[in-house]
């Protein structure tokens, strides 16, 4: 009897897992075209005029500013506008609109979808300190000459159409949003409340179908985008499917089974494997980079000659090496390369004896302790923190080693402003640029009024004063605007405030059925890809 | 004459002041023996605990590269980036060019710091609070039994993410996760025990005296309970290594560049299917070290109860 | 059965107040470890925007209020399931739980529905041949299996997955729940894929539990082995075990109807516990190895967002979830079992 059972058993078991490997081999046959995208971090929020952080992935598919600016090639690119002209001080700008456009709910996009978007960044910023609207702090009124003219009338000269090209704060959205939210005016909390349900009002080629901010986000073709008939890319996407996956791990287990077609993240070890393995790489040199501040408030970093010390006991070559696997370039100054302003030759050489020269005039007896504060979730940061730690200890410098969560961080770090003395003497952050002015790294990092991002608590009017005539001169005098943030990155240099590791070169490695074209990635808009150029199958 | 008499009187005396000595120990001690004797499980369990301990007693001697044990980032880090295992590196090295096995050997000391402190503290715990429960009845022993139920329900694991958020990583956290959480098996036991004592006539007629029968019924607990208590701090010792381990591997616990199993198993996942040696010996030596500890504890178990048919808790 | 529902009723009670206890204990670590509590609970804020949010979470806790109120709110709010917004997800914190919880529930069901019968049968064969070379193997198999870290074995098997070429991650080929138009409805991916008639997702659910499944199992299939083999061993020497044998009843008969029978009730109560504790390898592994959705993305990331909120959220969910499981376990037991009420 139980032999039997055993037989009859042993073929169920035989049956079950023969149909499961051929199920398992079975594909549906799919005419959609969908691309899956992984992305290391869970989406903040997708508000476009509010939102400052990783919400850019989606926005930048789904909105769009009124012109785009690649800092690769020093040109603009028309968007939401067709042209613009300013006048002779750079106090008035007139920008053309374009015709024709419509948003993802039906409505006419016009003048009066500029108005008030940028109106509501603005203020938002204003009135609660929010976002990144302070780019459009200049602007004291915004006219409208018609359906298709916007004129900007500003308080002070400005380059408005770098402004205009910004990655966050400057997106354009639909007017029928008021109303949908149920909100009074722009500046209700119900309309940010709106946007982060996962609803979207732009004019770009995708539109949200799914939001899920921790899970992934769904992209759907928008077949009335004003741009397909330009870009003339039949094999675009029909699906985008924005995938959080916040382990590199995860990301390379996702695109070598296939699930994934386009990652950012990889563990950059498995670069070399993955390339010989038929993937394709988009190499892009972003403006993402990483600043080690010093507290300046705080002994020993308070002594210039200290923070010498350090800066000339760290040998880049061998981090960018340890750290970035080779993805990235030396720092120099404080805005990266290839962005306007960037200033070379700031770098600071290895060079032990002079570290311990500079030591020594510090006055600081060996051993001394100090604190580094660093960002746990990113390997290139542990692996910075215990070399550091390594090889400080060759000068007599003991460093205690603080790993703290992202949002930990910037609170503690914070801290320097109230309560220096409790505050760690090393901070390391990334940063990567709104708008494409050398003022988007000084200002909030370096800027004594910038409390909140001015992890070294520096305090130097004149370079203060220095980089804000800089960025009012922009409008009237690009070049001396340019030199005047050299000058202001030289004296940052010679007080070494912070060293800029590195500029990270973020390898994008991809499956070979799809084709990225130069057109569908820019650095200045972190982390967006462009997938009205890319190709697929 | 006299005086070699009297050596022998001494001698003696002594023999018998040092058995009287181990009276209290003698439960324990015997079962040691008797274990020793009968079970090759205890055998192969007390050789294999007794090798991790003496690695991570000789660490600094045995391990090849101490500095690299000790978490430090070498010199020539550049040239040893992940290297598989050879002769010069036994077990490979990390991404930071650490040799592996002088990390492992200083993880044995991690990891007996981390399981004898959490069981010599939950068991010290545990007694007192079970004890104190037992002798003084009332609102004590309710609110005692309520805190023991309480945190017999929570998982250690949790607790350490909340310890985590609050103090920050270190050893402090681990350790405070589990003794939290382990501390309330051993007081049910121990105030379980001490309720039938406290009944007993000599604690009676001592507390009518004045004299305090908490000494008394702390003497007496530890004397008769403590042969199956002790069998389970020792299984224990391995339980909790496998949960401390898991919290360290989850990064609740110690720092990323300690020598400990679990922080080094958690830097190698990430690399598994390029360098998988990383990961895979320090996982190697939980087995080990847990499995050793668990097979002492399932011999001396044997000699303690055979009838194991109320035990349950046991098993865990 | 009054005596029977006498002691449920006992139990739950006993629950609920330990539950109670869970929900001060972590509202008293909030208030009293260092740093201000208002500013945990809002998830350290930065900016501008922090004042507000430090403000609206001293609200939240009713920090103004005298301590005792603090805390009957805060049990209110819990047991209402009202426990705030994460920070970390930016969802309310009981649903985030709920969706996840079915993630690892199901993780933790296929593993014991697999792993249970065949500890168990393993273990009875194994009392059976006591002492013989095919007990000692078993029982040394148990002892390993029990003591093996699940996260390095998950981290084995995974490897061994890679490198043949079949990797297993994630929970779901999102990629595909698109393409077949997938919808999650009660959360347990294998119900709802069958209940849409979905095969191709139902196989690819599929696939991804087991690896994870079979790792999260080898504690249990170590204990069971180990603890089934021991209650029969025993059983089979017990007196009514021996009159059975002695009146010519069949040997199948008196192995599953009446020895193994009498163990029932304490491999009940053993499970239970157990099954618990898997919980906690589960979200150890299915995470940080497999990359799965679930209760231990929770905790990776309550940790990477200083999320209190979501902390406290999964202490009392992993809270109930034990007593649930306890209590599940210990009334089936008694009810099972007539020796036992208390």
């Amino acid at each position: 009897m139980s032999r039997r059972l055993l037989i009859v058993g042993i073929i169920v078991v035989l049956i079950a897992t023969g149909s499961l490997a051929w199920f398992s081999l079975q594909r549906p046959e799919t005419t959609r075209k969908v691309v899956v995208y992984a992305y290391n971090d869970r989406i903040t929020g997708i508000d476009p005029s509010v939102e400052d952080d990783t919400g850019l992935v989606v926005l930048g598919s789904v909105y769009e500013p009124l012109l785009y600016y690649d800092p690769r090639s020093d040109e603009f690119k028309p968007a939401l506008a067709v042209n613009w002209t300013s006048n002779e001080d750079g106090t008035e700008w007139v920008f053309k609109l374009r015709e024709g456009v419509v948003f993802h709910d039906g409505t006419i996009f016009n003048a009066t979808a500029v108005k008030i978007s940028i109106e509501r960044a603005r203020d938002v910023y204003r009135s609660t300190g929010r976002g990144m609207g302070y780019i459009w702090d200049m602007v004291s009124s915004i006219e409208i000459l018609d359906a298709y003219t916007v004129k900007f009338i500003l308080d002070y000269p400005a380059r408005l159409d770098f402004i205009a090209s910004a990655s966050y704060a400057a997106y354009i959205f639909s007017p029928s949003v008021i109303e949908k939210a149920g909100a009074s005016d722009i500046l209700d909390g119900k309309i940010e409340q709106w946007f982060n349900q996962g609803h979207s009002a732009g004019t770009g080629p995708y539109m949200i179908e799914d939001y899920k901010p921790d899970k992934e986000v769904r992209l759907k073709k928008f077949e009335e985008w004003w741009g397909w008939k330009l870009v003339n890319n039949p094999h675009a996407p029909d699906y985008v499917i924005i995938k959080i996956l916040t382990e590199p791990q995860s990301q390379y287990n996702g695109l070598t089974s296939g699930e994934v077609d386009i990652v950012s993240s990889v563990p950059r070890d498995y670069v070399g494997q993955l390339l010989s393995k038929g993937y394709k790489n988009y190499n892009l040199t972003t403006y993402h980079n990483y600043i080690l501040f010093f507290n300046t408030k705080r002994y020993p970093t308070n002594i210039t000659e200290f923070r010498l010390a350090v800066a000339h006991a760290i040998d880049l070559d061998e981090l960018v090496q340890l750290c970035m696997k080779g993805f990235a370039l030396k720092g120099s100054g404080v805005v990266p390369h290839y962005f306007p302003g960037h200033a070379d030759n700031l770098t600071y050489r290895y060079n032990l004896s002079l570290a311990r020269e500079y030591l020594s005039l510090s006055g600081v007896e060996t051993p001394v302790t100090i604190e580094f504060l660093y960002q746990v979730d990113y390997e290139e940061n542990r692996i910075l923190a215990e070399t550091l730690k390594s090889r400080l200890l060759q000068l007599g410098i003991e460093v205690v080693l603080n790993p703290q969560p992202w949002t930990a961080l910037k609170d503690i770090a914070k801290g320097v402003w109230e309560n220096p003395d409790n505050t760690p003497h090393l901070v390391i952050a990334d940063w990567w640029p709104t708008i494409p002015s050398p003022y988007d790294y000084l200002y909030p990092m370096f800027h004594s009024e910038s409390k909140e991002w001015n992890y070294a608590g520096y305090e130097n009017p004149v370079f203060d004063e220095l980089i804000d005539e800089a960025w009012e001169l922009e409008g009237e005098d690009y070049q001396a605007a340019m030199d005047k943030y050299y000058q202001a990155q030289e004296i940052l240099f010679d007080e070494a405030v912070a060293i800029n590791l590195w500029d990270e070169v973020k390898p994008f490695i991809y499956n070979p059925k799809i084709e990225i074209p130069r057109e569908a990635m820019n650095p200045l808009y972190m982390y967006v890809i462009f997938f009205q150029y890319v190709k697929v199958g | 004459m006299t005086s070699t008499s009297n050596d022998k009187l001494d001698i003696s005396a002594a023999v018998k002041n040092a058995k009287r000595a181990l009276q209290i120990r003698t439960g324990f001690v015997a079962l040691i023996f008797k274990a020793w004797s009968k079970s090759n499980r205890f055998k192969i369990g007390l050789l294999i605990s007794s090798f991790i301990i003496l690695i991570g007693v000789l660490a600094p001697l045995i391990a090849p590269y101490p500095r690299d044990g000790l978490g430090y980032v070498p010199e020539d880090a550049l040239q040893k980036i992940r290297l598989p295992p050879s002769q010069d590196h036994l077990f490979g090295t990390d991404t930071r060019g650490r040799d592996i096995f002088s990390r492992v050997v200083f993880g044995a000391r991690s990891a007996l710091i981390q399981i004898f402190l959490v069981v010599s503290s939950s068991l010290l715990i545990g007694l007192f609070m079970g004890v104190i429960a037992a002798y003084y009845k009332g609102l004590v022993e309710t609110v005692i039994n309520y805190l023991i139920e309480l945190f017999m329900s929570i998982p250690a694991i949790v607790i350490a993410l909340a310890l985590r958020l609050i103090l920050g990583s270190g050893l402090f956290t681990v350790v405070l996760a589990l003794i939290i959480t382990w501390w309330s098996w051993y007081g049910r036991v121990t105030y379980i025990y001490s309720r039938s004592i406290v009944e007993m006539d000599y604690v009676l007629l001592a507390k009518l005296s004045g004299v305090s029968g908490l000494k008394i019924i702390f003497r007496h607990v530890v004397r008769n309970a403590s042969p199956p208590v002790l069998v389970q701090a020792v299984t224990d010792l391995g339980s909790v290594l496998l949960e401390a381990s898991a919290i360290n591997f989850l990064g609740l616990g110690l720092p990323p560049d300690s020598p400990e199993w679990g922080v080094i198993m958690q830097e190698g996942i990430q690399y598994l299917s390029i360098s998988p040696w990383i990961s895979v010996f320090p996982g190697i030596f939980i087995l080990i070290t847990a499995l050793g500890f668990s097979l002492i504890g399932d011999s001396l178990r044997e000699e303690v109860d055979p009838k194991l048919r109320r035990r349950w808790r046991l098993w865990f | 059965m009054p005596v029977s529902l006498n002691y449920i009723v006992k139990r739950l009670f006993w629950s609920i107040l330990v539950l109670v206890g869970v929900v001060v204990f972590s509202y008293l670590v909030i208030i009293f470890s260092p740093g201000d509590p208002a500013t945990k609970w809002a998830g350290n804020p930065r900016g501008v925007n922090a004042t507000l949010a430090i403000e609206a979470a001293r609200r939240e806790l009713g920090l103004d209020k005298p301590l005792h109120i603090q805390v009957f709110d805060f049990i209110i709010k819990v047991f209402t399931g009202n426990l705030g917004t994460s920070i970390a997800y930016k969802q309310p914190v009981f649903t985030i739980l709920y969706s996840n919880l079915a993630a690892t529930l199901e993780l933790l069901f296929c593993s014991y529905v697999i792993i249970l019968p065949i500890g168990i049968f393993l273990g009875v064969y194994s009392a059976l041949h006591r002492d013989e070379l095919i007990d000692d193997l078993l029982q040394t198999f148990g002892t390993v299996m029990a003591n093996t870290p699940a996260f390095w074995l998950a981290a084995i098997v995974f490897l061994l997955l890679v490198s043949s070429g079949h990797p297993v991650y994630g929970r779901i080929d999102t990629r595909l729940a698109l393409e077949t138009g997938f919808q999650p409805i009660t959360g347990f991916y294998l119900l709802d894929s069958l209940l849409q008639g979905n095969i191709i997702i139902f196989i690819d659910v599929l696939i991804k539990l087991i690896p994870p499944a079979l790792i999260v199992g080898v504690y249990p299939l170590g204990l069971s082995i180990r603890l089934s083999r021991a209650l029969m061993a025993e059983s089979l020497t017990e007196d009514f075990v021996r009159a059975a044998v002695a009146w010519g009843v069949r040997k199948r008969r008196i192995i599953w109807r009446y020895a193994f029978r009498a163990s029932i009730p304490p491999l009940v109560q053993v499970s239970g516990l157990a099954f618990a504790y898997s919980l906690i390898d589960a979200m150890v592994v299915e995470y940080a190895v497999f990359g799965r959705e679930g209760l231990g993305r929770l905790l990776v990331d309550a940790l990477n967002y200083s999320d209190f909120k979501l902390a406290i959220g999964l202490l009392i969910v992993v809270t109930v979830f034990y007593l649930v499981i306890n209590t599940l376990a210990d009334v089936i037991q008694a009810l099972i079992d007539p020796r036992v009420r208390l």
